[in-house]
């Protein structure tokens, strides 16, 4: 199974590259990295196409509550929310996921990531 | 290109056909009575008043088998009764906005003549590395630039270059508008002659007063003023009155906290609050100033007072160098979204910093025609109905109303940081973000 992850610069990119490290088994699965500044940014369109190439695709940012742009983290969610509802209802079989992680907060990523 | 015209039997005009003919579409008519399926690539003009709700739309597009985003309607029951000269030019201009015209990409791709102008003349740091480079330099006294196509031309000599660097001018001003008793009583001394006459006069119980300035001046200056924590003996009083410690750099905050240690005073106030005069014997200075913190006005009478200097970068005049249509708007590179060489002119670099640096982004100019700018947030004024969502929602607060006309929001980008946020609420799409795009780019999306 292919996995696509956008990650924060902030957060969620450091978070993958220190999880890489701990377990560099990981990057076979990963067939996309994008960096971006803030996941409050990415909108629908974009984690759509992302989508087309990889079966499941995590959205690693901040942790809502520490978010460096106050809101980003809780935009990427509810948009999270919109395109996971209509992928169910289109009844396409891949998956979107927001996952909050820190590099000293792994332990949502690492369940999502490894096996 | 096939046109479907969906209206009434009766027989058309000739503007109608005529212009279509001219524009090369091939066309049919189509009544509500006979319909039949079309070529999906057609497109469907609805010679009608009315406007069509988007169910109408979607059913006559289903009923035609055709993309419902290619059905227009066209108000020809109000503009058939016009001369027809101008029924002619709104058909025209109807049938153009149809197909949007074709831009060949590659054709902008346009490199710019490999040659340099330096303005004004170079040193010979910049000079050398342009050579190391192998891109040649020009550099006259005076001269007029003026734009064509990418290339700058240099007149009256004409020569195109490709890019022009500006080498801003240094200039120094008193801090603070210094008496001229003051200067008499010769107790005021520049900071890089401070630690020789400190050396020459006895240090006991003296009192040296520093003026500090803001924007704060070079971190040389600064290196300087902390050093001085290590130089006065005991009994002796340094007093540095800042409008900001500089303290942003590697190691300097461990220098402010040793300086402090040693007994240097730092107090910070704004200079427009510190008064001079020459004391009655004229030996020495004194300062009055009010601290930020209580309301009374402290004395004290320095034996020496050390102003330093306000430094700030000229630009060379540049509007009296460029002559062109084109709007010459220099942006200082504090902003942290720009190149710390480019300014918003294409081809127009200012040689701070870094010379290296400089030619490495100059020589990139020149071979690829544009470089890489840092996230630049644009706003298309066109498409922003100024609903202020990107205002509500910008964590940092960057969003302004722009001044003059107030028909579009502008984005302060020394405050962005760049997280796109307002990109993906803008409900009308009007902000566009580079950084997102750019690096989904690279990928080949």
């Amino acid at each position: 199974m292919s996995l696509g992850i956008i990650g924060c610069e902030r957060s969620g990119f450091p978070a993958l590259c220190a999880l890489g490290k701990e377990e560099p088994e990981i990057w076979d699965r990963i067939v996309e990295v994008f960096p971006v500044p803030c996941l409050g940014g990415v909108d629908e369109e974009t984690i759509l196409r992302i989508l087309l190439r990889c079966d499941t695709l995590l959205l690693v940012g901040c942790p809502p509550a520490s978010c460096r742009n106050a809101w980003g983290s809780t935009l990427a969610e509810k948009r999270v929310a919109r395109v996971s509802q209509l992928l169910e209802e289109a009844e396409i079989p891949k998956r979107v996921f927001c996952v909050f992680a820190n590099p000293n907060r792994l332990g949502e990523l690492k369940a999502r990531v490894v096996v | 290109m096939q046109v479907a015209l969906f209206g009434s039997d009766r027989s058309l005009p000739l503007w109608v056909t005529e212009e279509l003919e001219r524009m090369a579409f091939s066309f049919e008519v189509v009544t509500p009575e006979k319909t039949k399926a079309l070529l999906p690539s057609s497109f469907v003009v609805v010679l009608g008043s009315a406007l069509l709700t988007e169910d109408e739309v979607a059913e006559l597009a289903l009923r035609l088998g055709v993309n419902p985003l290619r059905v227009a309607v066209f108000p020809y029951e109000e503009v058939r009764d016009l001369p027809e000269e101008k029924c002619r030019t709104l058909w025209q201009g109807f049938l153009r906005s149809l197909v949007p015209p074709k831009i060949d990409v590659a054709a902008f791709r346009v490199t710019p003549t490999r040659r340099v102008l330096l303005y004004p003349e170079g040193d010979e740091r910049l000079c050398e590395a342009f050579a190391r480079a192998r891109i040649p330099v020009v550099s006259f006294p005076s001269f007029v630039l003026s734009r064509k196509g990418v290339d700058f031309h240099v007149m009256p000599h004409d020569i195109p270059v490709g890019a022009c660097v500006l080498i801003p001018s240094l200039q120094e001003e008193p801090p603070v508008v210094l008496p001229r008793e003051v200067l008499d009583t010769g107790r005021v001394v520049a900071l890089e002659r401070l630690p020789q006459v400190l050396g020459l006069s006895s240090l006991r119980k003296m009192c040296v007063v520093l003026l500090v300035p803001s924007p704060h001046p070079y971190p040389e200056d600064w290196e300087r003023i902390f050093a001085l924590a290590s130089l006065p003996p005991q009994g002796a009083q340094v007093l540095v009155l800042a409008e900001e410690v500089f303290v942003a750099r590697e190691g300097f905050e461990e220098a402010f906290r040793r300086a402090r240690e040693a007994g240097v005073l730092f107090e910070k106030l704004p200079l427009s609050r510190v008064s001079l005069s020459p004391s009655l014997d004229m030996r020495r200075v004194v300062v009055t100033y009010t601290p930020e913190k209580d309301p009374f006005p402290v004395r004290c009478e320095a034996h020496w007072l050390v102003p330093v200097s306000r430094k700030t970068c000229v630009l060379p005049p540049f509007d009296k160098v460029l002559l062109s249509d084109r709007e010459v708007v220099l942006e200082l590179p504090e902003n942290p979204n720009l190149l710390p060489f480019a300014t918003n002119i294409p081809g127009v670099f200012v040689a701070w910093g870094d010379v290296e640096d400089l030619v490495v982004t100059v020589s990139r100019y020149l071979e690829e025609g544009s470089i890489q700018e840092e996230g630049r947030v644009r706003v298309d004024a066109e498409r922003c109905a100024l609903c202020l969502t990107c205002l509500r929602s910008c964590p940092t607060g960057a969003i302004e109303l722009s001044g003059d006309l107030k028909r579009c929001i502008a984005v302060n980008e020394a405050l962005c940081a760049r997280c796109g946020i307002c990109a993906g609420l803008c409900p009308a799409k009007a902000i566009t973000f580079e950084v997102v795009h750019r690096v989904l780019g690279n990928h080949r999306l």
